[in-house]
């Protein structure tokens, strides 16, 4: 792993960067958290945004309807009651982007943001796979939980056994980082 | 002021709104992409605009080589936006930017660019 790579370490560094963004959107932060309290339950509502360039970095987070919900009432001062599906989509997207922003430059990856898009862990399993244990799991203290992933082609890389994803197409970026007591 | 804000993030735009001072929240208009921010330009009359790069169809770089030189010797564009690599700014403003926000833009960053562009 190299100098520019390894300073993106995982769920502490995320939560820094996750906080940053919403600490000053709706004065909330986060925390890593245990992912094996979530698994799949998080994963109805997912976007990715490829981070460009040659090495093909993507970034993904996922988050529960319900989260999406409270994260975009928080922003805009509203009751979650009042937040469209859409407002929430809307909100998720923009945090991804602002998210894969910090995480472009802290990987030096040198190249424009894609488009944040919706995905699916179908499509997802269809294009070989991530492993969902290899995502960082982080809540706020409103109790929003997010997953994210921060992946690569490994057609770009040589896989490392440890992190590959399922099927071994993906090859993790994060470190397997379990929350520090 | 009549305040033009091109962001295809309605999130974006919301939060932007929240972080203008009060003086500049009176005439604020609002566009959903690139395009639509140009045809509300060239209808006249917008004397600030907020700027998003990445954008479908049309990203925030290509809104700036739009313009152009002429128009935005009178047009103050501060481009917003997540990409915060060390070349965005850079180009943002070799293509006649005025000032580059990291997002989000909080209120005392807005503030502290339109005071260092001389709107405020």
């Amino acid at each position: 792993m190299s100098r520019a790579m390894s300073r993106v370490t995982g769920a502490e560094d995320l939560a820094s960067m996750v906080s940053s963004v919403t600490r000053t959107m709706c004065g909330t932060t986060f925390e890593p958290a245990d992912p094996s309290t979530r698994g799949e339950s998080l994963c109805g509502q997912m976007v990715l945004l490829p981070l460009g360039g040659v090495r093909q970095v993507s970034i993904l987070l996922a988050c529960d309807v319900t989260g999406g919900r409270t994260l975009a009432a928080a922003m805009f001062g509203m009751p979650p009651g009042e937040i469209t599906q859409d407002l929430a989509d809307d909100a998720v997207r923009e945090l991804l982007n602002m998210v894969a922003g910090q995480v472009s430059r802290a990987l030096s990856l040198d190249s424009a943001l894609g488009l944040p898009r919706a995905t699916t862990l179908a499509e997802l399993a269809q294009q070989g796979g991530i492993g969902i244990e290899e995502g960082v799991l982080l809540r706020s203290t409103g109790n929003v939980d997010l997953r994210l992933w921060i992946f690569e082609r490994a057609s770009q890389a040589t896989p490392e056994p440890e992190v590959a994803g399922k099927g071994g197409v993906f090859r993790s970026l994060l470190r397997a980082v379990m929350p520090r007591s | 002021m009549r305040v033009l804000i091109v962001d295809d993030s309605s999130t974006a735009r919301r939060f932007l709104k929240k972080a203008l001072p009060a003086p500049f929240l009176a005439d604020v208009v609002e566009a959903d992409g690139a395009r639509r921010g140009l045809e509300i330009c060239g209808e006249g009359g917008i004397d600030l605009m907020f700027l998003d790069l990445t954008m479908p169809e049309m990203d925030g770089y290509e809104v700036l080589a739009a313009l152009g030189g002429v128009r935005l010797a009178t047009l103050p564009v501060i481009v917003v936006s997540g990409d915060v690599q060390t070349q965005a700014p850079e180009k943002a403003k070799a293509l006649g930017a005025r000032a580059f926000i990291k997002k989000p833009a909080s209120k005392e960053q807005v503030e502290v660019v339109l005071r260092e562009i001389g709107v405020l």
